[in-house]
């Protein structure tokens, strides 16, 4: 099967203007630019296959977004190939972008100022989507979404959530293959954000479309994804499963017990580094190796009267990779200098595409 | 059973065209008729198109007063008046405000939800553009034709084919402006100054299409020098064939002209966008 993303050697810089703070600052830079380029995407390869749900994660300014805008088509890349769904994205062709979309939890495409349905109707018409199909699919959105209700208002007085749900709905209602969805949840309480994840899972189960997503909800991640993508600073430092690299990076699980009595510090240290204890509740750091083991021996030498063994929270696990990365790649961690070291980074950028 | 290819067969470059712009004429009426919805719902924007629309009253009082004396030039005060209450109509008609939305669209990462769509960014602004006429000439209308008929002096061409004619160059005066603002825009792309641009358009063609002083009252050089630019040919052009000062010949110019400078800017916009869009850093998300 041929895969619905495939990524060779991509790379995007960006030549960003640099201007010192302050008046003098204003007029040398009115005079003589400054540029330095910042290295967004260095050399990313990965292949997706069809109807797989990947997450893509990273702190802010990892180039997650950036590689999400090159495999939509809105950006050129600096060098290195994509293709989506056997398209070559900055193309643009129709063919193709009738099967993909991008929702950015923080752009809208909705109409502001008309109700939603209005913006509906116009990617009916600019999708060219049949009357009957369009019904369908408005309909199954309606359900899945909980919409009833919210077409009808105008976008500016429906609440964040409403306004989300009234966003994927709209980037939907052409049924595309492939969606990215950039922080799909951002900014939306905790039982939306659960919908929301529902929902696309449910999109996937019945559509069979691919998803390339970003969240800085490890929930998000946790329930949807079981592949992931961790990239930082441009590079990629991981593909894979997201449980293997849990055991790789954190070498230890987390053991909670619930006591019949509250007991001191020192009753706890010798089976594990203890993280937390709150009279008669405790929790361990454990050697992933020796969980059982350990726990075994709590259950006899301690009054426990509940004991659960954890992986560590997400969080944890990608703070650890990127840490990690840090320790690991020294020239990586060299490359995110101050801008005026950086400037002469501009000479050895290749394939710079400057107009 | 039929075997479903994995990619879609590539149509050839020619019927894809084809397809894409059976599909974008499909898409107009929705987006006229949305951007029309849309229109109604900026009632101060509205307002406000009728008292920046009357500009040229002022011009009128100044020649009038100074037309009591007698005719300047070829003008009497008859014609004046019909010149002004005209222009005011027809700058109406072919006025076009997309600049600022396309600069800030550009520059903070706008445009990026109508690139993501199967049909080109500008034909929002084209639609956005052509679904505000008619309830401009709704109200701007009306009480223009009134006053025009109510004073005595005004000679208008009312013959139905000069008023076909009028209406055809108008038409195209209209999309002269807009694809030359289109363009003027697009320079956003590259530089921060695209709206100080589109100022120095604004002043020049204020000037040299006739919306301030009618050309025929300028000095010959610069009536001369005009004819090289597309200025008169969007407002003046029409406005004098509307008051039936253009002889036949001038009018076959006149056409000639505005379909030759609007090659000449659809060329230009399919330049700098072709251009542009690799730039295009998808900012603000």
């Amino acid at each position: 099967m041929t895969p619905a993303i495939e990524v060779f050697h991509l790379h995007k810089y960006y030549r960003v203007h640099h201007k010192a703070p302050g008046l003098m600052g204003s007029l040398r830079a009115f005079f003589h630019r400054r540029y330095r380029v910042v290295r967004a995407v260095e050399d990313i390869s990965f292949t997706i296959e069809p109807g797989e749900i990947v997450g893509f994660l990273g702190p802010n300014g990892a180039g997650k977004t950036t590689t999400l805008k090159i495999l939509a088509g809105l950006l050129y890349p600096t060098a290195g190939e994509v293709r989506v769904l056997g398209f070559i994205p900055q193309r643009r062709e129709r063919a193709f972008l009738r099967q993909i979309t991008l929702v950015m939890g923080q752009k809208q495409q909705l109409l502001w100022d008309l109700p939603a349905i209005e913006t509906f109707l116009l990617n009916r018409a600019v999708y060219g989507i049949p009357e009957a199909e369009f019904r369908r699919t408005l309909n199954e959105l309606m359900e899945l979404l909980d919409l009833e209700g919210l077409l009808t208002k105008q976008v500016r007085k429906l609440s964040l959530g409403e306004r989300m749900k009234c966003e994927l709905a709209a980037a939907l209602l052409h049924r595309p293959r492939v969606l990215f969805l950039d922080e799909p949840t951002i900014g939306l309480d905790v039982t939306m954000q659960a919908r929301i994840r529902d929902f696309i899972r449910e999109y996937n189960r019945r559509t069979g479309a691919t998803v390339l997503l970003t969240s800085h909800y490890m929930a998000d991640v946790a329930a949807l994804c079981r592949r992931v993508l961790v990239i930082h600073r441009g590079h990629l430092l991981y593909d894979g499963d997201l449980e293997a690299l849990a055991e790789r990076v954190t070498p230890y699980r987390i053991v909670r017990v619930t006591m019949a009595q509250p007991l001191p510090m020192n009753a706890l240290s010798p089976f594990g580094e203890v993280l937390s204890l709150n009279s008669h509740r405790a929790e361990l750091r454990v050697p992933r190796a020796r969980t059982a083991e350990i726990a075994a021996a709590m259950l006899t030498a301690l009054p426990v009267t509940d004991l659960a063994i954890e992986e560590p929270p997400v969080e944890e696990v990608i703070r650890r990779v990127f840490a990690e990365a840090a320790q690991l790649e020294p020239e990586l961690a060299a490359r995110w200098r101050e801008p005026e070291e950086e400037t002469g980074l501009e000479a050895e950028a290749p394939e710079w595409t400057d107009g | 059973m039929k075997a479903v290819a994995e990619t879609p067969s590539r149509p050839s470059r020619f019927s894809e065209a084809l397809a894409a712009l059976g599909a974008t004429l499909r898409a107009y009426p929705t987006l006229l008729r949305i951007y029309w919805a849309r229109t109604l719902e900026y009632r101060i924007q509205i307002l406000i198109w009728i008292l920046s629309g009357a500009v040229p009253l002022v011009m009128l009082a100044v020649w009038l007063s100074m037309a009591r004396e007698g005719p300047i030039g070829s003008f009497d005060a008859g014609t004046f008046v019909g010149y002004y209450l005209a222009a005011i109509f027809l700058r109406r008609m072919t006025g076009v405000w997309i600049i600022w939305d396309l600069n800030r669209d550009i520059r903070t990462g706008g445009l990026s939800a109508r690139l993501l769509r199967p049909l080109h960014p500008l034909h929002y602004d084209l639609a956005r553009t052509l679904a505000s006429r008619p309830l401009q000439a709704m109200l701007v209308g009306p009480p223009i034709a009134l006053a025009l008929y109510l004073y005595p002096g005004p000679q208008l061409d009312l013959a139905p084919i000069n008023l076909l004619r009028v209406a055809a160059a108008t038409w195209m005066a209209l999309l002269l402006e807009f694809f030359f603002q289109y363009a003027i825009g697009l320079t956003a792309f590259w530089t921060s100054q695209a709206v100080a641009f589109h100022e120095v358009w604004f002043f020049i063609k204020a000037l040299g299409s006739g919306y301030v002083i009618p050309l025929a009252l300028m000095p010959e050089s610069i009536q001369q020098l005009l004819r090289w630019t597309p200025f008169p040919l969007v407002l003046s052009f029409p406005l004098e064939m509307l008051l039936g000062r253009l002889p036949p010949e001038r009018i076959a110019y006149g056409f000639i002209a505005q379909g030759m400078w609007l090659a000449l800017a659809i060329a230009l916009v399919t330049l700098l966008w072709h251009l542009g869009i690799r730039r295009y850093e998808a900012f603000g998300a």
